[in-house]
């Protein structure tokens, strides 16, 4: 377990955006686990099962919570390791973003920028076709690129 | 830029641990809680289950110490009924044959 806890958690850290959720979904996931394991195959299974189960709980708690209106970015928690994004108020931004994208695309986005997923893989992971992964996070990153921008530009 | 903004989001989305202690409350709410449940509804289970055995074996043995009883007493009625009919046939013998009685086996014929 502790080796995919850090996977888990990041998954709905990122997500979220509040660290006391995505523990409390990530004790979720693990209690689901452990209901499950006789049904894990293989460790690569595992991985798969793991990324699964929190990247759809995150978007359901996501709808839930209609989490796009209020984004709680200044958590207490700060991450043990954190992003080496040298200018902090770009980097809250970029999150901030991030946190404001619709649940797919950032489900996607969360998976191919932590996870170093492929399109492919993500395909799997959400059940969707591999076209929609690819569409999604290009119109995802376009909206984060525009408004990374955007806020360069107010600071210069 | 598309080089530097990927890796930018590859900074800012890097996996970070989750707060201390998070793997203990994952524990503790995992076998420990669901255990301790269990364990207690077993003990109970397994105390009823002792409870009725004895029980039942003890209802048993008073029933069939009390049908013994019963049985025991109807011999010992059918015993002594038998033995008022046998005096009571003896003695009418001995008014009408005052040398004649019924003694052992004859007896046991009758």
């Amino acid at each position: 377990m502790l080796e995919y806890q850090s996977l888990v958690f990041s998954v709905a850290y990122h997500f979220l955006q509040a660290s006391a959720l995505a523990e409390e979904i990530s004790q979720d996931i693990f209690l689901d686990l452990y209901r499950n394991l006789a049904k894990i195959e293989s460790a690569a299974h595992l991985l798969f099962w793991l990324r699964r189960s929190t990247t759809n709980r995150c978007i359901d708690q996501s709808r839930k919570l209609a989490y796009r209106t209020e984004v709680p970015i200044s958590d207490t928690f700060h991450p043990a390791s954190p992003g080496e994004f040298g200018d902090t108020l770009l980097g809250e931004s970029l999150r901030r973003q991030i946190a404001r994208l619709p649940e797919w695309q950032r489900a996607i986005v969360v998976l191919r920028y932590q996870e170093d997923m492929d399109p492919v893989e993500i395909a799997d992971i959400l059940n969707i076709p591999v076209n929609t992964v690819k569409s999604r996070l290009h119109r995802a990153l376009g909206t984060l690129r525009q408004a990374l921008e955007r806020k360069q530009r107010v600071r210069a | 830029m598309n080089g530097s903004f990927d890796q930018k989001l590859r900074r800012e989305l890097a996996r970070v641990a989750p707060p201390a202690g998070f793997a203990d409350r994952v524990m503790a709410n995992l076998p420990e809680g669901r255990g301790r449940g269990r364990f207690w509804l077993g003990a109970v289970a397994a105390g009823l289950a002792v409870l009725f055995t004895v029980g039942g074996i003890e209802q048993n043995h008073r029933e069939h110490r009390m049908q013994a009883e019963r049985t025991q007493r109807q011999v010992v009625f059918a015993l002594f009924l038998a033995a008022e009919k046998l005096d009571h046939v003896n003695a009418r013998l001995q008014r009408s044959a005052p040398d004649l009685t019924i003694e052992g086996d004859e007896r046991g014929r009758l």
